[in-house]
């Protein structure tokens, strides 16, 4: 039966069908009468049952991974489910010199091979590019896969001070075929009181295929101990899938902003309760900005760094950005040549600033960036373009009261989503962080099925508010890092 | 949740080395279980629509759980999940780890691996779908579980129309004795909803019936203005010819 479910290459059996169909029929279910051969066919052939019983659907932030990688994670200084919030905040391993960190790499099953990515090597930066867009992240029902493009990926994995050990592969050793990646890049972040260089991992992946090769643990590993010889000990990292133990964890909320095409591949859905055409009408956005706001410029730079600095001492846990990670961050994506259709070729981040015409003082910035995802099997809409809200940071946050405020940032991300749909974007992403919970639903973001779980790696420190508040903490103002 | 809870769902995690598939009424009866355990006593979301059978099967299923057990029942459901992955080959006693006899299962697996021919046959649903073994950020779409269950301001004729088989709406045509114009509880006719999702036929089916084209929605919108904001061409046109 398993079998079967699992490939269009074995057909179901006929006596599978009509056996299944018996069983509908007898439930005496009036529309079950009108079920056929075909239509139960269909029905078992994308059947997941074994994905939600197994915790990867339908579950929120709480699908518990499978024991194996419970084993690992019990080996790793990160703290332990239920293990409750610490006295004070601190490291759980202390450093060590470098002189004390193994010196040669962890070794590999005996067909595979490391191999240190140089992602400005366009041969290897594609080879990374072809692994993650066929094996990366999909969401539960295997819909939609990311799809990094390699611009995006030269942006996000060579930050100013990056280290190329850090961008760590796994090859087959006869044909050096990649199937396996992780990346590390160095980040100051402050959590609570505390400031701190960390690296930030991400693009952990792993070819279909070698799923049971163990091949990921290894790869934790191996990118611990390369960010170990560089005198750095803690890490921050995301995961949809929860694995011992998050320090917060935020929802996704989506705004459709070509809403038949979102309905079209059913990345949405029209309620009973309404009409497309009423949602297409709800969802229209104005052609005209509301903020005097421009692009950001090079001039720029020192203005948002300090306005970005002072913005985010709200929330607990957030990134240090000296002039040059600003500039990366927020400038060097925005791709190159004319503006066509509102963008750049090549172009990953869109960032807007707001100046006092009369001080000329940066007042507002905000940020998105561009990650698309497959739409898998559909010939139709292949690409679904979404834009995914990054950094942003107003003035009016202590210039002005918490109302006032409120109101400002729902102008001010509103132009966003205006720029994002002249960019042609199809949706427009954004989590339960910061203080976005301020502004979602009045914008008419939608809530998402999809969570994403923070880690700190080798530090503890008491939950943060991120999806739900915590204590006196309100929703969302404990995270203030946006992951790529 | 237990942890004797949690062993026996990463043992049914792994459909291959399940030693005894279970057969479709155990799975339902495991999601059941599973769902009662981790998310509600019963469903929050919608009963699915009639054409996702399989949905509305888990749904069902869940939903009669919840009926039979109650609220609190819990512990009860933890047990009952524990029993039914034991019928399929789940050992309350092994370690889910490298010590239990599917191991040996799965080396011989893997040595199966071609590692010449990996991106051979990649479309093969079998590996599909298990993408979500990284760290990174998520995937995520547009929630269904959020949205009010209002079924009840419905007739069969509306749910006829959105269910896209026109067999069925052809019946419910013949049933009905509310009127083809009759309005559900969101103000729409079920001409309305075939303009809406976009069906031709249902759209023709329900005009030879006599619906009319000219009544409004809660937003002063016609079928027509509906198909034209949709950009339903044929639908327009055959509307405006009324």
């Amino acid at each position: 039966m398993l079998s079967a479910l699992k490939g269009s290459k074995e057909e179901i059996p006929d006596e599978l069908v009509s056996q299944v169909l018996g069983e509908v029929r007898a439930r005496g279910d009036e529309e079950a009468q009108n079920a056929n051969a075909a239509e139960i066919r269909q029905a078992l052939e994308t059947m997941k049952i074994m994905d939600v019983v197994r915790g990867k659907a339908g579950l929120g932030g709480h699908n518990l991974k499978d024991m194996g990688e419970h084993k690992f994670w019990s080996t790793q200084p990160v703290p332990q489910l239920g293990e409750g919030p610490p006295i004070d905040d601190g490291y759980i391993e202390p450093p060590v010199p470098r002189d004390q960190v193994q010196q040669e790499g962890y070794t590999l099953p005996k067909d595979f091979e490391w191999s240190t990515i140089d992602i400005n090597d366009p041969n290897q930066l594609k080879e990374v590019y072809d692994l993650l867009s066929l094996h990366y992240v999909e969401d539960h029902d295997a819909s939609f896969r990311f799809q990094y493009t390699a611009d995006f990926l030269r942006w996000a994995l060579a930050p100013p001070g990056y280290f190329k050990e850090w961008h760590v592969g796994v090859r087959v050793k006869s044909n050096k075929k990649l199937v396996g990646f992780i990346a590390g890049v160095p980040l100051t972040i402050r959590v609570r009181k505390n400031v701190f260089v960390s690296c930030e991992i991400n693009y952990l992946c792993v070819h279909k295929k070698l799923r049971s090769k163990r091949l990921a643990p290894m790869l934790i590993k191996e990118v611990t101990r390369r960010v170990h010889l560089e005198g750095i000990f803690q890490a921050i990292y995301t995961a949809g899938t929860v694995v011992p133990t998050p320090v917060s964890v935020c929802r996704y909320n989506h705004r459709p902003l070509n809403t038949s095409k979102l309905v079209s591949i059913r990345f949405s859905f029209v309620p009973r309760t309404t009409t497309l055409a009423r949602m297409i009408r709800t969802n229209k956005l104005p052609d005209a900005l509301t903020l005097p706001i421009r692009e950001m410029e090079e001039r720029d730079v020192e203005g948002v760094a300090n306005l970005f600095a002072q913005y985010m001492t709200r929330f607990d846990m957030i990134p240090h950005f000296n002039l040059d990670e600003v500039k990366h961050q927020f400038l060097s994506g925005r791709g190159t040549g004319d503006v066509v259709h509102g963008r750049r070729e090549g172009q990953v981040t869109w960032t807007y600033v707001a100046e006092d015409p009369e001080t000329h003082k940066i007042t507002d910035f905000f940020s998105f960036y561009s990650l698309p995802s497959t739409v898998i099997g559909n010939t139709e809409y292949p690409v679904l373009e979404a834009a995914y809200l990054y950094y942003y940071a107003s003035s009016a946050s202590w210039e002005k009261s918490k109302e006032e405020y409120k109101q400002h940032l729902k102008v001010l991300m509103g132009d966003a989503l205006i720029v994002a749909d002249k960019a042609r974007f199809d949706v427009f992403n954004a989590l339960t962080l910061m203080d976005n919970v301020e502004f979602l639903s009045d914008l008419k973001f939608g809530k998402g099925d999809g969570y994403l779980n923070f880690y700190l790696y080798n530090w503890r420190t008491a939950a943060l508010a991120g999806m739900e508040a915590i204590g006196d903490r309100e929703a969302g103002r404990g995270v203030g890092v946006v992951m790529l | 949740m237990s942890a004797r809870f949690e062993a026996a769902a990463a043992y049914l995690a792994k459909p291959s080395t399940t030693s005894k598939p279970p057969s479709t009424s155990t799975k339902l009866s495991l999601y059941a279980h599973y769902k009662y355990v981790t998310s509600s006593p019963r469903p929050t979301a919608a009963r699915p629509g009639m054409l996702d059978w399989t949905g509305r099967a888990k749904w069902d299923a869940w939903d009669n759980l919840g009926k039979e057990l109650g609220p609190d029942a819990k512990e009860t459901a933890e047990e009952r999940y524990c029993d039914l992955a034991k019928q399929s080959g789940w050992e309350e006693s092994s370690e889910p780890t490298e010590s239990t006899p599917r191991t040996s299962q799965r080396k011989e697996e893997e040595e199966d691996i071609d590692l010449d021919r990996l991106d051979e046959d990649e479309e093969e649903p079998a590996i599909r779908g298990s993408g979500d073994a990284g760290l990174g950020i998520s995937v995520s779409t547009m929630s269904m579980a959020d949205t009010p269950s209002k079924e009840c301001a419905s007739t069969p004729l509306h749910e006829a129309v959105v269910s896209g088989d026109l067999e069925v709406l052809r019946a419910a045509l013949e049933k009905q004795d509310t009127g083809v114009d009759v309005v559900d509880g969101f103000g729409y006719t079920p001409l309305h909803l075939a303009v809406d999702r976009g069906s031709l036929d249902a759209v023709k089916l329900l005009l030879e019936k006599g619906a009319k084209v000219d009544l409004k929605d809660q937003d002063d919108m016609t079928p027509r203005e509906m198909a034209e904001i949709l950009g339903h061409e044929q639908i327009e046109k055959l509307l405006a010819s009324r």
